[in-house]
């Protein structure tokens, strides 16, 4: 009996011990997030750009640093960025082409809104060692076009694939993993061409800092892109003043065919 | 040299569209059409988008018919009597047109209406047109008389009233028959954005047995003005005309047309609508092809642009 009773004695100062070590370890490793956290600054190369007539793409530096790095180096690997750039909204149809008595014709057709008319994604390594599909779009780094009628099969379907296709063929849709880098412990940037035929208006630069699939921290930046120039005035009288813009065409279409006829005469 | 077009929204080769817009000038001076049948298609399969093309094709239209029909009045091959009552009948032709474009494309059947509408009219004119000229190709092998007029044959043409003199075309006709063609190719024109001239010079040929060489005159001066309203109702109700594109395009077509024009001259009436159903044959056979191969992309994707 004594022997049993000191036995349980024993037993009660273990446990004790080990809750005390367990409160001192949770409290050891509750101590580092006392430090301050990371958090990333981001900015692009240019703010606006200018579209003028010998305009036949754009190179965009997106570039940004982490503050309080736990980094040692530019090539240790620590942290994961993603750069997401997105292209003013559209809204886009796709059609599927379907053979009816032997003639090639549209048939079905999904249309969807808020499709980016631009995206990229940038980031360090492949999306897919940095996070799984979900977590990815619960960050929302994904395209997301949404379809206009509801009773689509959830995306990404045939007709979305379509798109992304599409854009594809055009540069208008661009995955780049490896195309951020680290320049020091907390620099990096990331380069993306913008083709000829992008649309104007405001792009979004989303830059995500994550260690370990854990997002740490979000940057948002924007540029603007326009025309300037005769680009800018030929759009604008088109627009603005539809019939004026008509006329003149005619008007330089006749005068060109005069000073055609009396240079080139072959009579 | 690329170059940034405003309204097109992309960039294209200062050199390719110039080259592309003398080739098509020189046959436009050469047959009397206006060549927008040409530079639409070229100008879609160089990455334009279709409104654009249709448009911008009609204004550069405008321009190499001016030059052309400046060289044929020159050698007196325009009747401008005539070519003003077709002219009549294309004025509301293409309006109504410009408006069946606008309903078209709201449907998204715009692609496949044109085709089916180029194919048809394509392969019965161009068939028509190569059987005719070969006959009479033959025929001055022979040793025969070759013209396409056949003076003294009277068809129910002849029977309708308000009949008018054409005295550059030596007619003395009904001014209906030519109203009525002005009408369907003016439809034509502002459905296709093409002048229509492909259809006009063998109607003239044909229904109104006018001699080649001023159909060719005659068919030019009427193309300038309905490609001219064709490109300006097509300015105000869809923005296309692209400025820029079109001047590269019209300084090719108006040097292009001016050696067409007397290279035409220089040629066999014959052997000019030979030449011209070949050509109308083989704009056909590709329009087919596009019919009827299953096409390399599975999907079509529009864009429906909210404005600049």
């Amino acid at each position: 009996m004594i022997m049993a009773g000191a036995s349980s004695f024993t037993a009660a100062r273990l446990v004790a011990r080990a809750f005390l070590l367990a409160v001192l370890l949770a409290l050891a490793s509750q101590r580092p997030s006392a430090e301050p956290r990371e958090s990333i600054q981001a900015d692009t190369s240019d703010r606006e750009i200018a579209i003028e007539s010998d305009f036949t793409g754009a190179r965009i530096t997106v570039f940004g640093a982490v503050d309080n790095s736990r980094q040692e180096a530019a090539n240790s690997g620590y942290y994961d960025v993603i750069m997401v750039i997105r292209g003013p909204a559209e809204t886009v149809v796709a059609r599927k082409k379907q053979r009816i008595a032997g003639i090639w014709m549209n048939g079905r057709s999904a249309a969807f809104d808020h499709v980016p008319s631009f995206y990229a994604a940038l980031s360090t390594r492949p999306l897919d060692e940095i996070l799984d599909e979900n977590a990815l779009r619960r960050h929302g780094i994904e395209f997301n076009p949404k379809p206009q009628r509801g009773d689509l099969p959830p995306p990404p379907d045939e007709f979305e694939n379509a798109i992304i296709d599409a854009k594809k063929k055009e540069r208008l849709y661009v995955i780049e993993p490896f195309a951020v880098a680290f320049l020091g412990a907390s620099l990096f940037r990331g380069t993306i061409k913008l083709p000829a035929k992008v649309r104007v208006g405001t792009y979004s630069a989303d830059v995500y800092l994550f260690h370990d699939g854990k997002l740490l921290s979000q940057h948002r930046t924007s540029l603007f892109v326009h025309k300037a120039g005769i680009e800018r005035e030929l759009t604008a009288l088109a627009y603005n003043q539809p019939w004026v813009y008509g006329l003149l065409s005619v008007v330089i279409a006749v005068a060109c065919g005069l000073a055609g006829w009396t240079l080139f005469s072959r009579d | 040299m690329q170059i940034y077009l405003p309204i097109a929204e992309t960039s294209v080769n200062v050199f390719t569209m110039f080259g592309m817009g003398t080739a098509v000038g020189f046959l436009s001076g050469m047959f009397g059409i206006g060549g927008g049948f040409l530079i639409t298609p070229l100008l879609i399969l160089m990455g334009i988008p279709a409104a654009v093309a249709v448009a911008t094709g009609a204004n550069q239209v405008v321009a190499s018919s001016v030059s052309g029909t400046l060289s044929q009045w020159r050698r007196g091959n325009v009747d401008i009597k005539m070519g003003t009552v077709l002219l009549g009948g294309g004025v509301i032709g293409a309006f109504v047109g410009v408006q069946i474009v606008r309903l078209l494309r709201q449907s998204g059947y715009i692609d496949l209406t044109i085709a089916l509408l180029y194919a048809v009219f394509l392969s019965s004119i161009g068939g028509l047109m190569l059987i005719e000229s070969l006959r009479a190709i033959s025929r001055a092998n022979h040793g025969k008389p070759v013209s396409a007029r056949r003076s003294g044959q009277h068809s129910w043409v002849h029977g309708l009233p308000l009949k008018l003199r054409f005295q550059r075309s030596k007619l003395y006709i009904s001014a209906i028959p030519p109203f009525v063609i002005g009408m369907v190719v003016g439809l034509l024109s502002g459905i296709l954005g093409v002048g229509g001239g492909f259809v006009m010079v063998p109607a003239m040929i044909y229904l109104l047995r006018m001699p080649t060489k001023v159909v060719i005159g005659t068919s030019l001066f009427q193309v300038i003005f309905v490609a001219g309203l064709t490109t300006i109702f097509h300015a105000a109700a869809n923005q296309a005309v692209d400025l820029l594109l079109a001047f590269v395009l019209m300084v090719g077509g108006v040097i292009g047309a001016q050696f067409g024009a007397s290279a035409g001259q220089r040629l066999r009436s014959e052997h000019l609508r030979a030449l011209l159903a070949i050509l109308v044959l083989g704009v056909c056979v590709r329009l087919m092809v596009d019919l009827f191969v299953q096409p390399p992309e599975r999907f079509a994707i529009d864009t429906i642009t909210t404005g600049a």
